[in-house]
């Protein structure tokens, strides 16, 4: 099974709850994917994330088999779950959408570990608050 | 129900700021896409300047004129600091990618093996053996030349009453074709669960289930697989193939065979080698691109 790479598709879609709807049913029907089988494998996968915003990262071989894993939440969907908001602020300059206390961003911070290209914990909250000030939410201590 | 398609090809570190665009305006999300044509297996690595798709879908209705409209605008935006490939359209019909996918398989012709696709008919000619396949997960649907070559060395080699041992089974294809061809005993082997679970549906769709055993796990650690198979097949690729050469001989039967596939073909040397070190010496080759399949009898041991 000499795997050559055909493509990789990156989709963003709601944890256990998968359709073969767009995106996913068109991006990976032209690579020839069996689309059924991406759906069912992921929604069992991710059904105790419900709620959740899960990216797949899926690899298509030169054959249409594929192979696919499960990032952790995009950082604005867990920092819009903890200030309880449905999004960001528009103007996250003058108008905030809400606050975190600091303690919430370390937990962040440790679910994005191991997606993140951050050396330290300290690092990774720095790029968290980083996209929190970009949603207008400001951090507390 | 028709459904836009927008996609344009970017430069990677633009991929954040437009994915940010098309998920605010697109249905369901972005999905961004890299090209590939590379085999990690073969320390191949994706290349450096390697530009990402972007693919966003609209549902055509009233507001679709308005959602394409920010996202030119923000397209010509972003594309005043990097390039970008023009804005792409394209119509698609509710559910057009559902019969898409399909259409990639086709039914396979192989000696006296036919391949085909659970959902196409195909009534078999004397002397012909029909194995259905669902293309699934894992590898394996014969359209690729490693195992498009297999499976012309199994219509070759099989006859009936043979133990035959599949290591690396994937989609099973290899496991079903033997059992098809007339071997008493297949074993199937995979070390990844997805494979397993496409390979023990592909044996059961085409009601083998009494001549196959699919078990998770390779050679090398698995103490309870017994040895003496008249045939082996391993379509893996040319590493793994190099450091099990020992454990696949020592599975075969004196005068038993040997197909490995999976192999590059400028590494044929390499692996005849190692494989003739262990007292399987090579009866032929065969070659389709940039693939290589080795046939080998243990003639020692």
């Amino acid at each position: 099974m000499a795997k050559k790479i055909r493509a990789i598709v990156k989709l963003q879609i709601p944890a256990g709850q998968a359709t073969p709807a767009p995106p996913v049913g068109p991006a990976l029907g032209q690579h020839g994917v069996n689309i059924m089988a991406f759906v069912k494998e992921y929604n069992a996968r991710t059904a105790n994330q419900v709620g959740m915003i899960i990216p797949a990262e899926i690899t298509v071989f030169e054959d249409r088999s594929f192979s696919f894993v499960t990032k952790t939440p995009p950082a604005s969907e867990l920092l819009r779950k903890a200030v309880g908001v449905d999004k960001g602020s528009a103007q996250a300059l003058h108008q905030k959408a809400g606050s975190i206390p600091r303690a919430a961003v370390r937990e962040i911070a440790q679910t994005k570990m191991k997606d993140l290209n951050a050396g330290s914990i300290e690092a990774a909250m720095h790029i968290i608050e980083g996209s929190a000030r970009s949603m207008g939410i400001e951090i507390v201590e | 129900m028709k459904w836009l398609e927008l996609s344009l090809r970017a430069p990677a570190e633009y991929v954040e700021p437009l994915s940010v665009i098309f998920q605010r305006h697109g249905y369901g999300g972005v999905a961004v896409e890299l090209v590939g044509g590379y085999n990690p297996d073969e320390d191949e690595t994706q290349p450096d300047d390697s530009t990402a798709i972007l693919r966003s879908y609209l549902p055509v209705n009233s507001t679709t004129a308005f959602r394409k409209e920010q996202i030119r605008v923000a397209v010509e935006l972003i594309s005043r600091l990097c390039s970008l490939s023009p804005l792409e359209e394209r119509v698609m019909e509710q559910g057009e990618w559902m019969e898409s996918w399909r259409s990639h398989f086709s039914v396979l012709h192989m000696g006296r093996i036919v391949v085909c696709p659970s959902w196409m008919e195909y009534t078999a000619k004397p002397g012909e053996v029909v194995i259905g396949m669902d293309p699934g997960m894992a590898f394996g649907t014969g359209h690729h030349p490693t195992t498009h070559m297999c499976l012309a060395e199994l219509d070759k080699l099989v006859t009936s009453g043979m133990k035959v041992l599949d290591v690396g089974t994937g989609s099973g294809i290899l496991t079903v074709a033997a059992a098809m061809l007339g071997a008493d005993y297949v074993l199937a082997l995979d070390i990844d669960p997805d494979a397993i679970k496409a390979a023990r549906a592909n044996v059961k769709a085409n009601s083998l289930q009494r001549v196959v055993k699919v078990q998770r796990g390779t050679i090398s650690s698995e103490s309870n697989v017994e040895g003496g198979f008249d045939l082996v097949v391993a379509n893996l690729y040319t590493k793994v193939i190099l450091g099990m050469a020992p454990t696949l001989v020592a599975q075969l039967a004196t005068r038993g065979t040997l197909i490995v596939s999976g192999i590059m073909a400028d590494r044929m040397g390499e692996v005849e080698r190692a494989l003739e070190a262990e007292g399987c010496t090579l009866l032929r080759m065969d070659r389709e691109g940039d693939w290589a399949v080795l046939v080998g009898s243990k003639t020692r041991g």
